[in-house]
């Protein structure tokens, strides 16, 4: 305050005197008096109250936490604040969301996971005014440790996942600051799509954006629920296959042959000689097989180098591989295929909801609809389907993406699933190892699985005689040393057999309508990301 | 004339077209009125005629192409004589014909579990003689479960199940929950499903006669459809009352006669049989009705049928 009023003073006696100059000089002065004197008395007001602030205990960062104590204390969970515990005091221990303050009040949004809740603090005989603005300034995305009473409200807060109460907080701290800059705001990562009209001024984050910042990105409530879904689908299909009997295999990735084609492959240096990613388990499944194991399942990743960018397409992924030995036709097989499906997408539904309506907040999508037993078709009557409505198609021609696709539109239409298996498909667009038709030598026992008009899966009998074998790859024009342990392998008798490939990723997204398999793989590999 | 073009070639010393004659325009502008005035007038003025003679020629043109692509179609379906004579009203397109022609023809049926169309079974017993006959039955996931006598709904007579590839005709039921009665779809992108037990019947029974409707004489057809209107609006969606009038009306109307209409089972006996069962009508139902019941399920076809329902 003296000081201000000096210079006050120099500047005057430096000026010019006249009368104008002279009053605005002092008005001048005045104002800097009362302001210095605001300042000064709201500095002293703010030492008072940290220096006998009633709640300086009840709010502040922790220190490290290198397990110093352990304290003896029952933390709930942001889910488990619901309306019957109204008047209760609990811990949280959560992130900070978002904070808003106002005044004397500020509120919080708590979020842990997929769910969340508002949070209030108000200054009273519990909660001080500093520990207000202590609480305002807490960075987003900080973890704090919070105590309060829940409370509840008069109307629902539907911004939050725990709409019917709200968290009166008396205790607040800080477990692991965050920095104060975001690479990524996680509300606009978790913004609804479809919604670009009304607005469209607020941000949206782009996936090259997410992916770098992955992290960050993954700890949007949408993101929470994919990865857990995708966690059922792999739990599901594993009680699946445990519920018929089926081995968990685990299956070499490192291989010294390329198991399909060759082009698609990784090579890796193997001491003095190259290796291969294994692009599927199938060739060793099948030796699983003829090791007299039956049925045998494995779940594991899966390399292919494909340079294609497209929506569908990674680079490594997580197979979900069946292989079963069958009696004496292969739709034994194929009915144990359906009924595995059928049996995960059931799980889904009456165990996943949450997480399904979760992430339908962000992503609408319509019901997985799917008939039990599965809806199974026969190649030429899709192709019947497809030229009925205007589609020229030869007998035997590969289904190209949008006929695919169209397919799937005109089988949703005319039976109401989202599942379909097409049966019979033409030999000469399947591998060498595929077994032909008995009736027909230009179609195959082979099949495909779709989910929403898009390829999940595609199996086959396989040949299970090495002879024949031998003769379809020669057919195929493959070089028989490079399949020799391959074939070998049949020599000494086999079981007819016939099985399939799932890929999880594909199934997630197609499950929840997605339009991108990078949503649903946790850090996903394509030919133009490799980190993080 | 000749002569004068024979000899050569004379340039116009003056060509008015292409020097610019400044006319004067501190007036008014007017049209000419002589020349070529006419010319551009007629076409100025009648663009309306000009595009309705556009759209005649349009018109006449697609229907020259639409005679020669019937008379195309006529050489390669070759319609019988004797369809046409007999079934004058209806399209009645050979479809029997069209099924044996090969090529699966799968019919899809949603009914709902609670309502089960029983008359689907009388007349899948018929279809069986006529063709290669598949049924699939299937549980939509809007629902969780059915009873298990619905999903064995097909009498499946043991032996070889047909190859998908080998048969004529597929049913393909799917239990879902449909409110408005079953729906049934055939060609899904260029059809609107066809709903009510009756529709569905009609459509089967045409596929076992495709002249169905005009075999015989006109008044057994109406009465026919008489008796299929009566099962679906006053038997299975009418109110209590209108359900027992129209008991008392079947009562009276088999008085006359063993079967609802001429002196066999037709379609009208299996969708009133159908609706009796499903809304229960068929225990408390009076003497004639009951007669005709017993001899419904003296019936082979119907007794099939009737395991499902018991």
């Amino acid at each position: 305050m003296a000081d201000n009023g000096g210079n006050v003073e120099n500047n005057q006696g430096d000026a010019p005197i006249s009368k104008k100059a002279q009053k605005k000089a002092q008005k001048e002065a005045e104002k800097a008096a009362k302001k210095a004197e605001r300042q000064a008395e709201q500095a002293a007001e703010a030492e008072a109250e940290a220096g006998d602030d009633f709640a300086k205990d009840l709010y502040g960062n922790y220190p490290l936490i290198q397990s110093q104590n352990k304290i003896e204390r029952k933390i709930y969970r942001v889910e488990e604040l619901t309306a019957d515990k109204i008047d209760q005091k609990v811990w949280i221990r959560a992130r900070l969301h978002t904070s808003r303050s106002k005044g004397k009040q500020c509120f919080l949004v708590l979020r842990q996971q997929q769910f969340n809740c508002q949070g209030l603090l108000c200054v009273s005989d519990k909660v001080s005014k500093p520990m207000v603005k202590f609480a305002a300034n807490i960075t987003k995305e900080s973890i704090v440790d919070v105590e309060g009473v829940i409370a509840a409200v008069p109307q629902p807060i539907e911004s939050c996942t725990q709409k019917d109460v709200e968290l009166h907080i008396e205790q607040i701290f800080v477990v692991s600051p965050a920095e104060p800059r975001l690479p990524l705001q996680i509300d606009d990562a978790a913004r609804a799509e479809g919604k670009d009209d009304d607005d469209s001024s607020l941000a949206t984050v782009g996936q090259d954006v997410r992916l770098d910042n992955r992290v960050l990105d993954l700890r949007t409530t949408t993101n929470q629920a994919i990865f857990r879904l995708e966690a059922g689908v792999v739990q599901e299909f594993r009680a699946a296959m445990k519920k018929r009997d089926f081995v968990e295999l685990q299956i070499p990735k490192i291989i010294s042959a390329a198991s399909e084609g060759g082009a698609n492959v990784f090579t890796v240096s193997y001491f003095k000689n190259n290796a291969y990613l294994a692009q599927s388990p199938q060739l060793y499944k099948q030796m699983g097989i003829a090791a007299d194991f039956e049925r045998v399942f494995t779940i594991g990743a899966v390399f292919r180098a494909e340079d294609s960018n497209t929506h569908r397409h990674l680079c490594e992924f997580v197979g979900l591989d069946m292989e079963m030995a069958f009696k004496y036709h292969y739709h034994e097989a194929l009915d144990v295929i359906g009924s595995v499906f059928n049996d995960i997408f059931r799980g889904l539904r009456d165990n996943f909801q949450t997480e399904i309506q979760t992430v339908r907040r962000q992503f609408p999508s319509e019901d997985f609809k799917f008939l039990d037993p599965p809806l199974r078709l026969e190649w030429p009557e899709g192709i019947k389907m497809l030229r009925d409505a205007g589609i020229e198609i030869d007998d035997l021609e590969d289904l190209s993406t949008p006929n695919e696709k169209f397919l799937g539109r005109l089988v949703k239409e005319k039976y109401d699933t989202d599942f379909y298996i097409l049966d019979k498909f033409p030999l000469c667009i399947r591998p060498f190892y595929t077994m032909p038709d008995p009736n027909n030598p230009q179609y195959s026992n082979s099949y495909d699985c779709f989910m929403r008009g898009e390829e999940i899966m595609s199996g086959a009998q396989r040949v299970h005689d090495s002879k024949f074998l031998l003769e379809r790859a020669k057919h195929h024009n493959i070089d028989i040393e490079k399949i020799k342990a391959y074939i070998d392998a049949f020599r000494y008798g086999a079981p007819p057999h016939a099985g399939g490939g799932i890929g999880l990723e594909r199934v997630t997204m197609l499950y929840l309508g997605l339009d991108n398999i990078r949503k649903t793989s946790l850090f996903p590999r394509d030919p133009k990301r490799l980190t993080p | 004339m000749s002569g004068t073009s024979g000899m050569f070639k004379l340039k116009p010393f003056y060509d008015f077209d292409k020097t610019q004659i400044d006319l004067p325009d501190c007036m008014f502008k007017m049209a000419n009125i002589q020349g070529n005035s006419s010319q551009t007038n007629s076409g100025e003025v009648d663009p309306a005629v000009a595009a309705l003679e556009r759209r005649q020629e349009a018109i006449l043109t697609d229907l020259r192409s639409m005679e020669t692509e019937v008379a195309a179609l006529t050489t390669k379906i070759q319609p019988n004589a004797q369809d046409k004579t007999s079934a004058p009203s209806t399209s009645a397109s050979p479809s029997s014909s069209k099924l044996v022609s090969g090529g699966l023809h799968d019919v899809v049926i949603y009914a709902n579990p609670n309502n089960p169309p029983y008359s689907l079974l009388v007349l899948y017993e018929q279809l069986k003689q006529q063709f290669r006959c598949l049924t699939k039955v299937h549980m939509h996931s809007s629902i969780s479960s059915v009873p298990d006598k619905l999903i064995g709904y097909f009498n499946q007579n043991g032996g070889q199940p047909l190859l998908r590839m080998d048969a004529q005709l597929s049913i393909t039921l799917i239990w879902k929950n449909v409110s408005q009665g079953p729906e049934m779809k055939i060609q899904a992108n260029s059809q609107t499903p066809i709903q009510g037990e009756v529709n569905i019947l009609r459509y089967l029974s045409r596929l076992l006669t495709p002249a169905y409707d005009a075999s015989d004489d006109i008044i057994t057809v109406a009465n026919i459809d008489n008796f299929l209107d009566l099962a679906s609006s006053t038997l299975l969606n009418g109110t209590s009352k209108e359900k027992a009038a129209g008991v008392r009306g079947l009562n009276s109307a088999l008085g006359r006669g063993a079967w609802l209409v001429g002196s066999g089972p037709t379609v009208a006996d299996i969708a009133v049989w159908s609706a009796l069962h499903q809304t229960g009508l068929a225990s408390g139902a009076p003497s004639n009705v009951q007669k005709w019941l017993k001899s419904c399920a003296a019936q082979s076809d119907f007794r099939t049928a009737l395991n499902a329902v018991a």
